[in-house]
């Protein structure tokens, strides 16, 4: 974007490149600190001086040209503005598009964002600053109201800077986004803020030194930012998916008992082994439980067994106590352990299988002692359910709270209290 | 000009949908392989048959 002319300070006669040309209204002095105001006979009139020491901290050069927001834009002017009241001051750069008009890249804290003028508004009903408005299913909470004066300004404007000395500002903010209303002289102008990343600045303006980021931007977006409802409502639907796939999925392989042998301590050999008949397990993958049961009375045992495949070789070690205890005291009958349990085996190939049994008894068992086991092939592992489930649950909370914890920081700087998600 | 809907980041929604896609499809697998994703039983696998190793003597049938 090029300048067309140079202009000259009606007062010191400084040159500078004029970039909004005939719609500039009004014009500060970078040498001089002069603001003159174009009157309705088109001469210059002077209204104001700056102390020029007042810019300590303007970051981007007026001229600086470049894309911003996907905007191509040229820098036209530069003003520090201050909350009535307040040592609160922020950086705002007039910015000039042939096809917008002008709009405004603002700095606070190190948090940078683009504001351009709306001209259909919220609807706002009762209160003349409401606490929320609805927009595009989003809801906006005032942020904050102040009044602000200019402290210092330098380039050109499309517009009186000084109208009415003192402009009564209202914000409301959703995540990552801000509608602003202005009130001056019985205008009402109606302004949205959105975030510019530092990225987008530093490809901006190469040469400039900006100012570090002192906490949570009233518009800065968060990365992980999910709405919410939305996060919640994806989390349950996702259970529920996995619920009905849990009930619904076609296994290669049928859940079915596929062995079932009553062992006594007379069916050990010499070496206390028991070795069990062949049995087959379905073609594919499938989950195996293996099923232990012992009329056990004040008695344990103890059960180690092999689940061995007859071609292959490939075992799979498993072990399981088993003790019931029960009486009576002074409280009551009591018990204690139980007769039956099951171990699962994940991932048991097809195949030609046997088990091989390794059971310790109580010395003083006799020899008609005996335990039960009934494998099951395909068996339904609902403990994935429950974990996915639990793992789930857990991700959505520090989410929820990770977003929550981010929005209180932004509300840290806001006048009013954190409405919450 | 009208006043802007509110551009989300997209990629934290990818990701979240992506992440949630990626557990329906591990769950799937786990259901459909018959594989217990935590398994506190005691239970060993042995690839193949080793006589001296293991907890147990070695019975082929």
């Amino acid at each position: 974007m090029e300048a067309f002319t140079n202009r000259s300070c009606p007062k010191c006669a400084n040159s500078t490149p004029s970039f909004l040309k005939e719609s500039t209204l009004a014009y500060a002095c970078a040498k001089c600190g002069s603001y003159a105001l174009l009157d309705t006979e088109d001469k210059w009139k002077n209204r104001h001086t700056f102390d020029l020491f007042q810019n300590d901290s303007q970051a981007i050069p007026i001229g600086t040209t470049g894309t911003l927001n996907g905007l191509n834009v040229v820098v036209v002017g530069f003003a520090i503005k201050r909350q009535v009241g307040t040592k609160y001051d922020w950086r705002e750069y007039t910015l000039f598009n042939e096809f917008i008009g002008i709009l405004w890249l603002v700095e606070f804290n190190g948090h940078w964002s683009m504001v351009t003028r709306i001209h259909q508004f919220p609807r706002i009903s009762g209160a003349m600053c409401p606490t929320e408005l609805d927009n595009q299913e989003e809801v906006y909470h005032l942020f904050n109201d102040y009044s602000y004066v200019v402290k210092y300004a330098v380039g050109e404007f499309s517009y009186d800077i000084f109208l009415d000395k003192q402009k009564d500002v209202a914000e409301w903010v959703t995540p990552g986004h801000m509608i602003i209303r202005e009130l001056a002289n019985d205008e009402v102008v109606w302004l949205e803020s959105s975030q510019v990343s530092l990225s987008d600045l530093r490809k901006f303006s190469k040469e400039s030194t900006f100012p570090e980021r002192i906490g949570i931007g009233a518009v800065q977006k968060q990365i992980i930012y999910i709405k919410p409802k939305l996060l919640i409502s994806a989390t349950i639907i996702c259970v529920l998916l996995l619920s009905l796939i849990q009930i619904l999925l076609p296994l290669p392989v049928k859940e079915k008992l596929v062995y079932e042998r009553t062992v006594s301590k007379s069916d050990l050999d010499t070496a206390g082994v028991f070795i069990g008949d062949m049995f087959a397990v379905g073609e594919g993958r499938s989950a195996v439980q293996v099923e232990l049961y012992s009329p056990l009375d004040n008695n344990w045992l103890d059960i180690d067994f092999e689940l061995v495949n007859n071609e292959t070789g490939e075992r799979f070690d498993g072990a399981k106590s088993i003790e019931f205890y029960h009486g009576y005291d002074s409280e009551g009958s009591w018990s204690e352990g139980q007769q039956k349990d099951y171990l699962i085996i994940s991932a048991v190939p097809g195949g030609n299988y046997h088990l091989n049994f390794y059971p310790q008894f109580n010395p003083q068992a006799t020899l008609d002692s005996s335990f039960r086991v009934r494998v099951f092939q395909g068996v339904s592992l609902i403990s994935n359910l429950v974990w996915f489930t639990v793992c789930l649950a857990v991700i959505t909370i520090l989410l929820y709270y990770g977003i929550d914890y981010f929005e209180k920081q932004r509300w840290e700087g806001s006048s009013y209290n954190y409405p919450g998600l | 000009m009208m006043i802007t809907k509110v551009k989300r980041s997209t990629s934290a929604y990818s990701i979240y949908l992506g992440f949630l896609c990626g557990v329906v499809f591990f769950f799937v697998y786990l259901t459909y392989n018959g594989i217990k994703m935590i398994n506190t039983d005691d239970v060993e696998h042995v690839d193949k048959q080793t006589r001296t190793q293991g907890r147990t003597r070695f019975y082929h049938k």
